[in-house]
């Protein structure tokens, strides 16, 4: 499947021009990674934006006494890594390849060539930005939600 | 709406836009007064617009049936709404009320993709201020709530970003790496 196809698809990136897309899909590199394999390590700096394409990536943390949580499962279509290079703090969490896996990749210095607000192609990545960030929003409400559901089953 | 209604908050607005030129987004948009109490979004339910606090104060909660957990308050030069817009689900992934009488800037979300699409510049600038926002409620929304001593469900951290740090615009490649190696 054609890289540039697939961006179109997901969600931020209706904005694009065909152009755009095809900058955006040249600058990233995609790989296929073997289970277990770590892309973002919690508390350290993330050197890109993943894109998850096949497969999925397992997100979870190591919380008060280095007790492991899961936290929630990436589906293809997912960004991860955003947060980290937007705000250029560490990592919340770790994500691993949960069986074998298809990650496109936009490193660093793409990154922040593309999230500029200062030209269209720059305007319209923020879209993108936001719309990965909103997605991480929605499934941080929705775990919360779920942990109240673990606590008051009746409702 | 008549532009003198927008008077008391254009400077907000301008601080927030990083611009004077708020007609395109003031000509999309409504002001609304909301009474305390007054819930804005429900958690689950329909969502066609986003809100920017222009006066006043917002809560935000999870709920599950008849329990919640409280997230935080959302102070003037914050919007609230985006996320459902971004996620293009419809639903609002939170219960958003007014914690005392509060004014705000509605944004339909039509309105909104009608703005990225004829007035990229000014949407971009709502898009960064939109993107600063969720990195801190992402950063402050912890996946481990606890319970205050009325045994309520809360978050400490803090969603709202504070005025004084609401003007700060993006500040292009060198501020990025500033920010990355922490050199200033």
């Amino acid at each position: 499947m054609l890289l540039k196809r697939y961006l179109g698809t997901l969600p931020g990136f209706d904005y694009m021009s065909d152009e755009d897309l095809d900058h955006v899909a040249s600058a990233m590199q995609v790989e296929e990674y073997p289970d277990g394999h770590v892309f973002l390590y919690q508390d350290k700096p993330a050197h890109a934006l993943h894109l998850l394409i096949e497969g999925e990536v397992k997100v979870g943390y190591y919380g008060r006494l280095s007790r492991y949580y899961a936290v929630r499962s990436l589906k293809p279509g997912e960004f991860f890594g955003g947060l980290s290079l937007v705000d250029g703090r560490p990592v919340m969490a770790n994500y691993s390849a949960e069986g074998a896996v298809k990650v496109g990749s936009l490193p660093l210095s793409a990154f922040l060539l593309l999230y500029q607000p200062n030209s269209a192609l720059g305007c319209h990545f923020q879209h993108v930005i936001a719309s990965h960030l909103a997605m991480d929003l929605k499934a941080r409400h929705l775990a919360l939600r779920e942990l109240l559901g673990k606590m008051y089953p009746e409702g | 709406m008549a532009a003198d209604a927008w008077a008391e908050y254009r400077e907000l607005l301008a601080d927030l836009l990083q611009t004077d030129d708020l007609a395109p987004l003031l000509d999309r948009a409504s002001r609304v007064t909301a009474p305390a109490g007054l819930q804005l979004l429900k958690d689950g339910g329909p969502a066609d617009a986003m809100y920017l606090v222009l006066d006043g104060r917002l809560e935000v909660h999870v709920e599950f049936g008849a329990h919640t957990i409280r997230l935080g308050e959302i102070e003037p030069g914050n919007w609230v709404g985006e996320v459902a817009y971004y996620t293009r689900c419809g639903t609002a992934c939170s219960t958003v009320a007014a914690l005392m009488p509060s004014v705000l800037l509605r944004l339909p979300f039509e309105a909104y993709t009608d703005l990225i699409r004829s007035q990229a510049e000014v949407a971009c600038r709502l898009a960064h201020r939109l993107i600063v926002m969720q990195v801190q409620r992402l950063r402050a929304t912890v996946n481990d709530p606890v319970l205050d001593p009325e045994g309520r469900l809360l978050m400490l951290g803090d969603l709202s970003i504070p005025l004084d740090r609401a003007s700060r615009h993006h500040g292009g490649l060198l501020e990025f790496i500033r920010n990355l190696t922490g050199v200033r």
